[in-house]
C-alpha cells in the first residue's frame, strides 16, 4: 500500500512539473537561440531559405529589373552656383520598378542603386522611391526606403549637415541632412506628400540592427542644394 | 564627289533618324493642359452624407508621375474628367459616408465608373477586391497596384473618395514600407508548434519509460 502511494506521488510529479516545465524550457531555449542567431548577419541567408518553407505569402523569385541609369558625362559639382533648368521633355521619366540613379552618402558609407518604386525587387537591390511621391528636380517630396540590414544600415551614422548625392541620367542632385527622427510606421506626420517644395526623406526600420517587424522607422530629412537642377514641368 | 555626297546624305539621314527617335522617347515629359485638367479634377473633393472626402496626395502624385511618361490629348482628358465627375456624383448620391459602407452592387457600379474614367487614358482597371487592385497600361505594364494590404493599411494623409481613384493610381496604401528583414512570424509559429509537439512526445516517452522501469522494479 505504501508502495502504491509512492508510485502515485511520482506520477503526479511528472504531470505537474516535468511534463509542463520541460516543454516550456525547451521552447524558450529554441526561441532564444533563434532570436540570437537571427541577430547575426550571416544567418540572413538561412532565414530567407526558411521563409520559403513557412511563408504564407506569394514569393516573388524575380530579381530582374530595368536599368535606365546612365551617369552624366560632365556632372555639375555641388559648389556650382548657377541655377540650371531643363525641360521635362528632355527627361526619360522612370517607370515603376526601373533603376534610374544612384544614391550616395559618404559619411554613412551608403552607395546604392536608386529605383522608382519600392517593391521587394527594388528594396532587395537598392533604395526605392515611393511611387506616390516624386523624383529629384520636380520640386516635391521624395520618399525613399531602404532595408536596415543592407543598403540603409548606414543611416545609423546620419548627422545633421551631412551631404547626400543623387545621381540620375538627367543630372546630379545634392541635399543636406536637416533632421533625424524616430517615428511609428503609421505616423502620417512623418512626411508630407502634398508639399510644393522639394524635400528628400529617407527612412529605414529602427532599431538599425534589429531584424523582424519593427514598428518604428528612422526618418532622415534633407533639403536640396540651391544649385540643384530644376525641371520645367510644363515643357 | 558622288561618294562624298552619298556618305553625307547617309550621315544626315542617320542623324535625323537618331534625333527623331530620341525625341519620340522623351517627348511625353511634362504636364500639358489636358493632363493638368485631370489632376485638377482629382484634387477636388466629394461630399458623402455630409462628410467631405478628398483623394490622398499620393494618388494624385502617382497620376502626375504617370502623365510624365505619356502624352494625353484634350479629347482623352475631357472624356476622363467627365467620367471622374460621374463617379464622384455616384459616390455623393450613394447614401453612405464612406466607401467601405457601399453595398456589393454599389461597389460594382463604382468600379465600372472608375474603369470608364481610365479607359480614355488607355488604362485598364483590374479589381478583385478593395485589397487587390491593379491598373495596367495598353502594354500590360503595371501603372499602379495594391495587393493584400501588406504595408500597414494607413492612408497617405487625408481621406479618400473611395478605395480607388480615376487618375492612374489605386487604393489606400501606406507609403511606409517594412524595411526590416523579411522575418516570417507564421514561420516562427510553425517552428514553435513543431517544437512543442516534439517535446510533448518526448515527455510522454519519458513518462512511459519511467512507468515501465517502476513496474519492473516492483
Amino acid at each position: 500500500m505504501a508502495h502504491r502511494h509512492n508510485s502515485h506521488s511520482k506520477h503526479h510529479s511528472f504531470n505537474g512539473k516535468n511534463f509542463a516545465i520541460l516543454p516550456i524550457i525547451f521552447c524558450a531555449g529554441i526561441l532564444a537561440i533563434t532570436y540570437f542567431t537571427l541577430l547575426l548577419p550571416s544567418a540572413s541567408a538561412f532565414v530567407s531559405v526558411g521563409s520559403l518553407f513557412f511563408s504564407d505569402r506569394t514569393m516573388d523569385f524575380s530579381e530582374e529589373f530595368n536599368n535606365i541609369f546612365v551617369p552624366v558625362t560632365d556632372p555639375p559639382t555641388e559648389s556650382q552656383t548657377e541655377k540650371r533648368k531643363i525641360p521635362a521633355s528632355e527627361i526619360e521619366f522612370p517607370k515603376q520598378g526601373e533603376q534610374f540613379g544612384e544614391i550616395i552618402i559618404k559619411d554613412c558609407q551608403i552607395d546604392a542603386r536608386l529605383f522608382f518604386g519600392d517593391d521587394n525587387i527594388a528594396l532587395n537591390n537598392g533604395v526605392g522611391i515611393y511611387p506616390g511621391s516624386s523624383i529629384p528636380g520636380y520640386g516635391k517630396t521624395i520618399l525613399a526606403a531602404g532595408h536596415n540590414n543592407t543598403y540603409f544600415n548606414g543611416l545609423k551614422y546620419a548627422k545633421k549637415g551631412q551631404k547626400i548625392e543623387i545621381k540620375t541620367s538627367y543630372g546630379n542632385f545634392f541635399y543636406e541632412i536637416t533632421d533625424i527622427k524616430i517615428k511609428d510606421h503609421t505616423d502620417a506626420s512623418a512626411y508630407d506628400l502634398e508639399a510644393d517644395y522639394e524635400n528628400l526623406i529617407l527612412y529605414t526600420c529602427y532599431p538599425f540592427d534589429e531584424l523582424g517587424l519593427t514598428p518604428q522607422r528612422c526618418f532622415v530629412y534633407a533639403k536640396p542644394a540651391e544649385s540643384n537642377l530644376e525641371i520645367d514641368k510644363k515643357n | 564627289m558622288k561618294k562624298i555626297v552619298k556618305v553625307l546624305s547617309t550621315a544626315a539621314l542617320a542623324a535625323v533618324v537618331t534625333v527623331s527617335a530620341s525625341t519620340a522617347a522623351f517627348a511625353a515629359g511634362g504636364i500639358n493642359a489636358a493632363e493638368q485638367s485631370i489632376l485638377s479634377e482629382l484634387g477636388t473633393s466629394v461630399t458623402m452624407n455630409g462628410v467631405v472626402k478628398t483623394i490622398p496626395a499620393s494618388y494624385i502624385n502617382q497620376a502626375e508621375n504617370y502623365f510624365n511618361t505619356v502624352e494625353i490629348t484634350e479629347d482623352q482628358a475631357s472624356a476622363a474628367v467627365a467620367a471622374i465627375e460621374d463617379a464622384k456624383a455616384y459616390l455623393a448620391s450613394a447614401g453612405v459616408s464612406a466607401y467601405s459602407e457601399l453595398s456589393a452592387d454599389q461597389v460594382n457600379t463604382f468600379v465600372s465608373k472608375v474603369s470608364a474614367a481610365l479607359s480614355p487614358l488607355g488604362l485598364t482597371l483590374n479589381y478583385a477586391s478593395a485589397d487587390s487592385i491593379t491598373i495596367v497600361d495598353a502594354n500590360g505594364n503595371v501603372v499602379a497596384s495594391k495587393v493584400g494590404g501588406t504595408t500597414g493599411g494607413t492612408t497617405a494623409g487625408g481621406t479618400t473618395a473611395g478605395g480607388t481613384t480615376a487618375g492612374g493610381s489605386t487604393a489606400t496604401d501606406n507609403p511606409i514600407k517594412t524595411t526590416g528583414a523579411d522575418f516570417n512570424i507564421p514561420g516562427i509559429a510553425v517552428v514553435a508548434g513543431v517544437g512543442i509537439v516534439i517535446v510533448s512526445a518526448a515527455g510522454v516517452y519519458v513518462l512511459k519509460t519511467s512507468k515501465s522501469k517502476n513496474g519492473a522494479q516492483a
